[in-house]
Formats: C-alpha cells, structure tokens, sequence
C-alpha cells in the first residue's frame, strides 16, 4: 500500500473536528428502552471465535445443510426417514409437490456479525446476506449462470421468503425475490444493460461464490458450493 | 474498559450497563458522526448501538475486547442508518468564510468541501476503515479484528478510500484551472 504522508495529515487533520459529546438524550432514551429490550442469552457462537478454522466452518455449515435437507424431505415426504414413504394427498386432492432437493448443496454458511441483512432463522444456516468485503475493483460481471444459481437455491430452500425484504430493499423496487429474480433476468438478458446502480459479479473463477453489488455499494453475497 | 462493568452489564445490571454508556457513548458518537456525516444519523446509529451492545452482551465471550467489540456494533449501526436513510443528503451547514479552508502543521490549505464530497462518495465500508485508522489510531490488525475482516481486506479497503481522497483533492484542484481555461 503506497502511503500519502500530506494526505494522511489532511485526513486525520480534518477528522479530529467535529462533534464528539453524545447529547444526554441519546442515553437518557437508550436507558429508557433496556428493559424492554431483552438479552441474547448465549447460545449461538461467542462473537468472534476465530479459533473456529476453515474446515470447522465448512463442517458446521455442512451439518447445518444436513439438517435443512433432511428436515425439507422429511417435511416434504413424511415417512421417507425413518420408514416407508407414504402418499400424501392436499385438502384439494392434487399431490402434493415434493420439494425438490437441492441442485447444488448450500453448505457454505459463515456466522458474520457484519452481516447487512441477515435471513430469518429457517434459512440462516443455509445462506447468508452479507457484507463483502473484497475490493469490487477486482470482480467480473457474471453471466446468466449465476441466475440459474439464485434460482437453484430458491427452489431448494423455499422460496428464500425470508429474503424478499431484503430484495426489496437492495433493488428499490422489488417487492421479493420473484421480482429480484425478474430483475436479474432482465438485467443478464443478452443486449441487456445492468441496471443503473445495480451491478452483479462475480469474484471467484469456481461456481463458489456469487457476489451482487447493489446501489450505495452495498452488497449481498450468496456462498454455495461445497469445497 | 473496566472489565467488572462489562460483566456486571453482560448479566443484565442495568445501572452497571448505563455506566457503560456514559463511559462508551462520546467515542461511539464521535465515531459515528465521522462516518455518517450527519448529526441525526450519528445519534440514532449511537442509540442502536448502545441498544445492540446491551442487548448482544451476553455473547461477548471476552470482556476484555469489548471496546473492539462495541466498535463492530456502531458500524453495524452505521450501516443500519445509512440504509434506512437513503437520501445521504449532503448535510448543509453554513460556514464562516474562514472555516472553509483546513490548515494542518504543514501549512497545507485544503478546502474542506473537497474532502467531505471525497469522504461522501466512499461507502460505509471504507469510511468505517478510514475513520477507525485515522482517527483512533487503531491498526489495520486491530480494524480487522474488530470488523471480523482478514487483515488483507483492511488494508484494501484502506488505501483504496485514501486513493479515492486523494483522487477527489486532485480533481477539485485541477477544476479551476479548467474552468479558467474554457
């Protein structure tokens, strides 16, 4: 990293003005609110455990994936674990559809604090809405594949419902991931030009990550692909 | 950081919480205003911060990095606010003539306009990094850690924002020289 001496004493120049105190009413208001404002018991990872490596990572995840896809097709096929799958017949008379198992596993799931939205808690152990953090100067706009990818992981997780508000959000006008969807296939039609302030890349050469950079820099990043 | 307090907080001592707050709540305001820029949002971001530390206390395994921690939590909150707030208006404020310019020890003038349209354009993420290195002296080690970013991703993400500052210095400076020439 190349460093600018005379513009480092201009930043930390001009960042050393400005505000400092915290105006009491800020604190008067937040000590108003504890106690309706309940404590997370611990029960999830401790902040930070960097002692959990990569591979214990992918392991969690991996388990968590299990999980999800056990509890889909037991959910989908009553009976299949565990015992003999039987019919199952809707209020209406018409099979009901079996929820397709996953095309690719999602098996990637890093816990992130940062994490811009995070997902409701049925699928927060299969696919993350988080930060990047690499530089986007470095990534590539990616091609109708990774559609196919989004698509992939709506069918295999339901409907990623717990996503549409986020979509909502990330795209302005979306009301949900049918509509984002929609929004991505016509941004990667051929000829198509990406919407202003919508940009979708993607970072790694693999299939393992997909990456979307939305308006304000903000961007969500889908994982998938076990290693 | 008193580590006593932290404990005392993380197993819901309100009052001890609230001592917390008051020891905590000037730096993380001040922190916030460097990022958002803007008075409204650096108090809301605080208030959900503090909200967010007293709430997410329990799972601070170490108290002894808290502060780190507590930095974490403020930037999720800047975050937060800068999204719900879309508009990141510029934050007008009427300037004495003489407070325009921004004179360091090197006598170097530097019109501050030029550096809050450069630091406006970067995202939360870099203003973050820029804000916590400049300003609190803290290292690309230590951001990381906080952020819970790789160190290489710091230290990206730091010279890419001094790059875009420096990039906004320049071109503000060249501007007049164009417009005399037309």
């Amino acid at each position: 990293m190349t460093t600018d001496p005379e513009l480092t004493r201009i930043v930390r120049s001009w960042l050393a003005e400005g505000v400092s105190d915290v105006p009491d009413r800020v604190l008067d208001s937040v000590m108003a609110e504890l106690p309706a404002t309940p404590q997370r018991r611990r029960w999830l990872p401790a902040w930070r455990d960097r002692s959990m490596n990569t591979y214990m990572r992918f392991a969690a995840a991996a388990i968590v994936v299990a999980v999800l896809v056990i509890g889909g097709i037991s959910v989908a096929r009553p009976g299949l674990i565990g015992g003999q799958a039987t019919p199952v017949t809707s209020p209406s008379g018409s099979p009901t559809k079996l929820l397709p198992l996953a095309p690719v596993a999602w098996c990637l799931y890093q816990e992130r604090d940062d994490v811009l939205a995070a997902p409701p808690e049925p699928y927060s152990g299969a696919l993350a809405a988080a930060v990047d953090r690499d530089d986007p100067t470095e990534w590539r706009r990616v091609g109708p594949e990774y559609l196919a990818l989004v698509r992939s992981a709506r069918s295999a997780l339901g409907g990623l419902a717990g996503l549409a508000p986020v979509a909502a959000e990330v795209t302005r006008e979306a009301s949900g991931v049918d509509a984002w969807i929609a929004a991505l296939e016509a941004s990667l039609a051929p000829g198509a030009g990406v919407a202003e302030g919508q940009r979708v890349y993607d970072a790694w050469e693999a299939w393992s990550a997909a990456r979307i950079d939305f308006i304000n820099a903000m961007r969500l990043n889908f994982e998938t692909a076990c290693p | 950081m008193d580590r006593d307090l932290v404990v005392q907080a993380q197993h819901g001592d309100e009052e001890a919480f609230g001592r917390l707050a008051v020891a905590i709540g000037d730096r993380l305001h001040t922190v916030a205003h460097r990022i958002l820029r803007d008075t409204d949002l650096a108090e809301d971001a605080t208030q959900q911060a503090l909200l967010a530390i007293w709430r997410d206390l329990p799972g601070l395994r170490d108290p002894t990095r808290f502060e780190a921690w507590s930095y974490r939590l403020l930037v999720r909150a800047c975050y937060g606010e800068a999204r719900r707030d879309r508009r990141w208006a510029p934050n007008l404020a009427l300037l004495p003539d003489n407070d325009r310019v921004l004179s360091d020890s090197s006598g170097l003038i530097v019109d501050r306009d030029q550096l809050e349209r450069g630091f406006r354009r970067l995202s939360v993420d870099h203003r973050a990094v820029v804000v916590l290195h400049h300003y609190l002296d803290m290292s690309l080690d230590e951001i990381a850690e906080a952020l819970g970013v790789p160190p290489g991703t710091v230290r990206s993400r730091l010279h890419h924002a001094m790059r875009a500052l420096r990039a906004a210095l320049d071109a503000d400076a060249r501007q007049p020289a164009r417009e005399v020439a037309r």
